[in-house]
């Protein structure tokens, strides 16, 4: 009986799909509007910097939506970015893997973030973005550019993406799904 | 370390807006879209929001940075300084013919993206830079960066072209003056010249000179073109005064009028003027009238003031530098038919003429009406002449001269505007006594036509309040602040300079009479700042008002011939603008009216 409680009770969670609140961030010009409304659209954006933020709300998994705040990567913005961290249940952090020279300072961004109060324990899923180009860094640089093995105190996973194409993204949403729902059920 | 980083950040945005604002960089250098909001950090050239995001798009990707959302590296400054659009243009354009093809319009973004793909990515019209092109983007930016900061850049312009103008034409043509002129509004001027002939090549000059649009830098405020434009008087003299006004009379209360303005006293054409000036200081009519003033006034006045002071004081500063010459003296002529504008109607012969702003001896000797600012003695003048120019100062019956803290001193200097009540003081308009004018009523360009005199009733007198103050604000009885506000307050009776503004509406029909004439390029400019007078043809117009003034001082419209506004004895209307159908009509004849 406990057990078909605890199905009927998963199923109706999923019924009720509240949409979880996710936040896109990363350094300007990493292409996380282009990424958001690829997810959205699927479709080829023609962006400008971002002042301010984006946000739709998209279900890329079934059973799941997210809204998606995309916000704005510019240096003096950044600062910002915390005003969005409440309630937050999953973070999308996209790396543009072309500018090795800015991996440092992506790093330091990331680890701003996670260690604020309200993102504490909430998973991240890494964006190697623009995989496409020639001179890319791939995951496992990225990996170790954003040192993200000592962020031990959540689920983690990097993914490589060309937001052009969609290449990578799907897989990365269907990741953080899955994050986000093991973070609601508490494991 | 914040706090050094912070500083550098301000630093930093600084030299960037300096730098975007070279004419190069003023505009997108990839859509020519004006108002660069980014930088391309790959490139170095300015760019807009727009192009920014397609340049991100670009393979390899161009790196943009916000100019105010970025913060940038000593490096990156260092790159930026020696880049640019212009560098740009010859680096990447290098090749283009700019004949040959249109560069996109920004509206059409796939051209835009399309012409990025040819210069970027397939580099057709690339040329490699050279270090030449590096060190002369480096001198232009540089240039920027060492300009002085934003509110002298005007002063600074003038400098360089107001001393020939009016130096040199002043000093040639130094006019026949059959009456000198009495009050030179700079004390520090040398020369006190009727600025006649020479005034008027001055003023064609100084339009011509481009450079000067001074509206659009002091945002409309005619005098504040006018002056700039043309050298005026610096110092003490001239409009510029009014800026002063405040600190120079709580400053030297008890220094003579002269000194305190400016003002010469020596000018022999100051018919009331010997004991006036001697009374003045004895009197200590600026002390008393100050401490009126300050007292009388409230903040508030000031404060409007203090805009125009701004104005003044830079004008007065160039024209210093260049030009010894104020125009606001009286000069004597003024009485004579053929009349220059007085702006301090120092008209001795005629009968304690006005103050004449610029007396111009050659004008008059040329026949050429001239206006009186001061209505008073002008009016008077006008009448007896016959030829009298418009009457700036009228001196209504109403204004008690003694009200007048200002300018309390009837006699006062009658070459001074400002000082002088009696006579006709433009600005203070008082002087009944000695002018005729009082009965006139005319308008009192500075004061509110009959009684409000801007300057003398509002500080001390019971009248009204209008004072100072009132040059800031347009809807009261007519000060200069109307200058600035044009088209507000067409009718207001008060009407002063304000009304110049207003011109178009409140002018009468009457041609030729009126600021018309003083704006009118061909006319000689005499003191004022000559430029009051709008080359637009209007000073009626707010914006054109900003050429206008040219011809305050010192323009005079040789069409105008006798008729002037001073002439117009029965009119009530306080402004002589305002009533100029009435006042104007002798000189008709002559040249046409901008503002009608």
């Amino acid at each position: 009986m406990g057990i078909l409680w605890a199905k009927i009770s998963e199923a109706m969670d999923a019924f009720r799909n509240v949409p979880a609140r996710i936040l896109m961030l990363g350094l300007d010009a990493a292409g996380k509007t282009t990424i958001l409304y690829k997810i959205k659209l699927n479709e080829n954006v023609s962006t400008i910097p971002t002042i301010g933020f984006n946000v739709e709300t998209v279900s890329p998994v079934k059973g799941l939506t997210f809204t998606v705040w995309d916000i704005g990567g510019q240096d003096k913005i950044r600062p910002l970015w915390r005003h969005y961290f409440q309630n937050v249940d999953g973070l999308i952090y996209v790396v543009d893997s072309n500018d090795k020279e800015r991996i440092t300072e992506s790093r330091n961004e990331l680890f701003g973030i996670c260690d604020t109060d309200e993102m504490r324990g909430v998973p991240v899923v890494v964006l190697a973005n623009k995989q496409d180009l020639p001179g890319a860094m791939s995951v496992s640089e990225v990996i170790d550019g954003l040192t993200l093995r000592k962020l031990r105190d959540r689920k983690w996973n990097v993914q490589g993406t060309n937001a052009l194409t969609g290449d990578g993204i799907y897989e990365s949403m269907h990741t953080l799904a899955k994050f986000v729902k093991e973070r609601r059920k508490g494991v | 370390m914040a706090a050094n980083k912070k500083k550098q950040d301000e630093k930093h945005l600084k030299m960037l807006r300096d730098m975007v604002a070279l004419p190069n960089n003023k505009e997108c250098f990839d859509c020519h879209q004006r108002g660069p909001t980014y930088v391309n950090m790959t490139t170095g050239s300015y760019v807009c929001t727009a192009c920014s995001g397609l340049l991100r798009g670009l393979n390899p990707p161009h790196r943009v940075k916000s100019i105010s959302m970025a913060s940038f590296t000593p490096e990156e400054m260092e790159f930026l300084k020696c880049h640019g659009n212009e560098f740009c243009r010859k680096v990447w354009l290098g090749l283009y013919d700019t004949k040959a093809g249109l560069e996109p319009d920004s509206r059409e973004e796939q051209k835009v993206k399309d012409f990025m793909l040819q210069k970027y990515e397939k580099k057709r019209y690339y040329v490699a830079p050279t270090e030449v092109m590096k060190d002369e983007a480096r001198q232009i930016n540089e240039g920027a960066l060492n300009k002085q900061p934003a509110t002298k850049p005007l002063k600074a312009l003038l400098g360089e072209n107001a001393p020939r103008l009016v130096v040199d034409n002043q000093k040639k043509n130094l006019p026949p003056v059959k009456a000198p002129p009495v009050i030179s509004v700079n004390s520090q001027s040398s020369q006190v010249t009727p600025q006649s002939p020479g005034n008027v090549s001055q003023s064609s000059k100084s339009s011509g000179s481009t450079t000067m649009d001074l509206l659009g830098d002091l945002g409309g405020d005619p005098f504040a073109s006018s002056a700039s434009a043309h050298s005026q008087p610096a110092g003490g003299g001239g409009f510029a005064d009014f800026g002063s006004f405040g600190t120079q009379f709580t400053k030297q209360s008890a220094a003579p009028v002269s000194s305190a303005l400016g003002f010469s006293s020596s000018n022999p054409l100051q018919p009331m003027a010997p004991g006036s000036t001697t009374s003045v200081s004895a009197n200590g009519p600026f002390s008393s009238a100050s401490s009126n003033f300050h007292s009388s006034h409230s903040g508030d006045k000031y404060a409007a003031l203090s805009s125009l002071e701004d104005v003044f004081s830079s004008t007065s500063s160039t024209s210093h530098s260049t030009t010894g010459n104020l125009d606001w003296r009286g000069t004597g002529s003024s009485t004579a038919p053929g009349t220059a504008i007085n702006w301090g109607g120092g008209s001795g012969p005629s009968g304690g003429s006005g103050i004449s702003w610029n007396s111009q001896g050659k004008t008059a000797s040329e026949g050429m009406t001239s206006v009186n600012w001061s209505g008073s003695s002008s009016s008077g003048n006008t009448v007896g002449c016959g030829s009298s120019g418009p009457n700036w100062n009228i001196s209504s019956a109403s204004v008690n001269p003694t009200t007048d803290a200002f300018f309390s001193n009837r006699l006062g200097p009658p070459g001074n505007p400002f000082l002088s009540q009696t006579v006709a003081n433009p600005f203070g308009g008082a002087g009944p006594t000695q002018n005729s004018m009082t009965g006139m009523g005319v308008a009192n360009p500075f004061g509110s036509a009959g009684s409000q005199n801007l300057f003398s009733t509002a500080h001390s007198a019971p009248q009204q309040s209008s004072g100072y103050g009132q040059f800031a604000t347009p809807g009261t009885a007519g000060g200069f602040g109307q200058f600035g506000a044009a088209g507000m307050v067409p009718n207001t009776a008060g009407g002063g300079f304000g009304q110049f503004g207003t011109a178009g509406v409140a002018m009468a029909p009457s041609t030729v009479s009126g600021f018309g004439q003083y704006n009118t390029p061909a006319s000689t400019s005499a003191g004022f700042g000559g430029q009051f007078g709008i080359q637009n043809g209007g000073l009626g117009t707010g914006v054109a008002a900003s050429q206008g003034f040219h011809g305050f001082g010192g323009q005079q419209v040789p069409a105008y011939g006798g008729g002037g506004w001073g002439q117009i004895p029965a009119s009530s209307s306080a402004n002589p603008f305002m009533t100029a159908a009435t006042q104007q009509q002798p000189a008709r004849g002559s040249s046409t009216n901008p503002f009608l």
